[in-house]
């Protein structure tokens, strides 16, 4: 007797549909394992599937149709409409197992298709190709600014090579860049529609075998910040001629009012003189006043012929000074010998001197300093060293620092600090041998 | 016991009050130095507790720089400036840096030792004002702040158009201010007045 039959009759409809929905799940999934020779449980469970969806598509059929069954048909009939549900169940969740594990597979699965496709997907025109040019596999950008660039279809790598290599314009787009390296040559184009193209060529091996890569890339975003940073690099190198030429004005008219000076002093100093004589000769000297007079004028000529000199003493003795007060607080100060008597003058050398001592001292607890140098074409290096602790964490230059490192820049040099084996700072100046610059 | 430092690029001056602090015997010099910018550098040797500190020193150094920077490094340690010069802002200046006192070498009322004591006891000494310093006709009390800055610009050889811009005046103003002191001074030629200014002190030229 048919089990079936107590079911009402739109059950059987539904239940029909179910066991199709799941033929329809699993028949596609059987065929394509089968396709790709994927061997393993889900071709196995998919195939249990696929017969049990057989086998209930028949009884049901010959429940709706009443027909009668034979054999193995008429056994299944009998069974009660509780298996077959059982049955359908359990066929509907293969389906579903089946058919959700497979889509998750093919999310994270690659074959040859999905590299393919996403070779065609890139940006930039990729070509592997033997060596006599011809290609094995190109994307499609690549045929699309191959064609670009030549104006004709990309058929033979290494003719479109030659092409790019020989030709200063090509379809209207300019070669504006070569580059080369032991292992890849690079040209750069600028195409007729604004963009930059760069075309790379190297041999590669793979699996003992030489191909060719080829590879096109668009890299108008690159080249225009390249440009962007050359027009900057230029205005920086203008700006620099002109801290340069600021300098020297500044060194120049530091001179000049250092020579004011002077002539002050000497103007003010003569006035007096010559008011003193005309007062002296306006009474009637003694032969022992005049002496006094002739001596005071020569006294006079004497202090401005030595007038550098008494500046170079007056130099001497303000480093002397330093010298002493380092001592004072306890700070050897040494200086290498042989070093620049007229850098060593330098206002600004002291006052790096200083500071290196004020600093050593205060932060480092130094109790030595020594001063050296080396001379450079054009410039002098000067390293102020002091036995101190080294700082701790990042430095920054501030206070007196700061404006000793603004000082020394005006005058076209540099200042940097060394925190190696010990702290130091080092200054570059602008030197001649024989005279400051 | 307190130990003083003398800060004067003048031998004379550093002569003249090392010996008057030496007849104290709770007083004692322990260092001269010329230059104001190594007096920071003294400092740090912390065997120091007051500093005498002229204001124009050796190598072009600010004593009321340095007396800033020492006050903000070292605030125990007590700073009277001294000066022989009435310039008219150096008294606002001083104490802007934090000094404890001023004296004047040539016109103060009170002398270094008695200043010395009372900044020692914790007490602020600075003279009411600027001496009053003959010039020509008038006397240094009798200029406004403004004139004195104009005064300055004018030794320091700036035009008149220069003056106006960088005290955001107008040219005509410069000149108002400028016939103002030679009426007051009594000066007729801008220069004699200008001089007689640098050469009472009350302003210093840059370049001298």
């Amino acid at each position: 007797m048919n089990s079936f039959v107590s079911i009402p009759y739109p059950m059987q409809l539904f239940l029909i549909l179910c066991v199709l929905i799941s033929l329809i799940c699993i028949l596609p999934i059987f065929l394509l394992l089968c396709k790709e020779k994927i061997w393993g449980g889900k071709l196995v469970l998919s195939l249990v599937g696929l017969v049990l969806a057989f086998l209930e598509l028949c009884v049901l059929r010959c429940t709706l149709l009443r027909v009668s069954a034979q054999g193995l048909l008429a056994i299944l009939l009998n069974l009660p409409w509780v298996t077959h549900l059982g049955i359908i169940l359990f066929l509907v969740a293969i389906s579903v197992h089946v058919l959700g594990s497979e889509i998750e597979y093919r999310k994270h699965y690659f074959n040859s298709r999905s590299i393919r496709e996403a070779m065609d997907n890139m940006p930039l025109g990729l070509c592997f190709g033997d060596l006599r040019g011809y290609p094995i596999l190109t994307n499609r950008s690549m045929y699309r600014m191959a064609e670009e660039l030549t104006g004709e279809t990309f058929n033979n790598s290494k003719d479109f090579w030659l092409k790019i290599k020989r030709s200063k314009e090509l379809n209207g787009n300019q070669k504006i860049n070569i580059y080369a390296t032991s292992e890849e040559r690079i040209y750069t184009f600028a195409m007729k529609n604004g963009r930059i193209y760069q075309i790379t060529k190297r041999n590669v091996e793979v699996y003992g075998k030489s191909f060719v890569q080829m590879i096109v890339s668009d890299i108008t975003l690159q080249h225009e910040l390249y440009q962007d940073t050359l027009s900057t690099n230029e205005e920086l190198m203008e700006q620099r001629v002109e801290m340069r030429d600021l300098a020297d004005r500044l060194i120049q008219s530091n001179h000049e009012e250092e020579i004011l000076r002077y002539k002050i002093r000497i103007h003010n100093e003569l006035g007096q003189q010559i008011l003193a004589t005309a007062k002296a000769l306006s009474g009637e000297p003694t032969l022992e006043e005049y002496r006094q007079l002739a001596d005071a004028w020569t006294d006079l000529a004497n202090r401005f012929r030595h007038l550098d000199e008494e500046k170079q003493a007056k130099d001497r003795e303000l480093l002397e000074e330093i010298l002493s007060v380092a001592d004072m607080i306890g700070c050897k100060l040494q200086i290498e010998q042989g070093f620049p008597e007229e850098v060593l003058r330098l206002p600004i050398l002291r006052q790096a001197i200083r500071e290196a001592i004020v600093n050593a001292v205060r932060h480092g607890h130094a109790d030595a300093v020594e001063i050296g140098y080396t001379i450079l074409p054009g410039k002098i290096d000067i390293s102020i060293a002091n036995n101190g602790e080294l700082p701790t964490g990042e430095f920054h230059r501030k206070g007196g620092l700061k404006n000793l490192y603004e000082g020394i820049v005006g005058r076209g040099g540099q200042l940097s600090t060394e925190c190696k084996d010990c702290f130091t700072l080092r200054i570059t100046l602008p030197y001649t041998q024989g005279g400051e610059e | 016991m307190t130990r003083i430092l003398i800060v004067d690029d003048s031998r004379q001056s550093q002569f003249f009050l090392k010996s008057i602090i030496e007849t104290d015997s709770n007083l004692s010099v322990v260092a001269t130095i010329a230059s104001a910018a190594n007096a920071e550098m003294y400092c740090l040797g912390r065997t120091v507790d007051l500093i005498l500190m002229d204001i124009c020193t050796a190598d072009n150094a600010s004593g009321l720089v340095a007396a800033k920077k020492i006050k903000e490094n070292y605030p125990e340690i007590r700073v009277i400036m001294v000066t022989s010069m009435p310039e008219h802002s150096f008294l606002g200046k001083a104490r802007e840096a934090g000094c404890e006192g001023f004296w004047y070498k040539e016109y103060g009322e009170e002398d270094i030792l008695t200043v010395i004591h009372q900044v020692m006891e914790g007490k602020k000494v600075f003279p009411k004002e600027t001496p009053a310093i003959s010039v020509g006709l008038a006397k240094s009390t009798e200029f406004t702040e403004r004139e004195y800055e104009v005064v300055q610009m004018l030794a320091d050889g700036l035009s008149r158009q220069e003056i106006a811009d960088r005290l955001d005046i107008s040219p005509r103003t410069v000149r108002f201010y400028i016939e103002e002191l030679k009426t007051k001074t009594g000066h007729e030629d801008t220069m004699k007045m200008v001089a007689d200014f640098v050469e009472q002190k009350l302003i210093i030229n840059n370049l001298i």
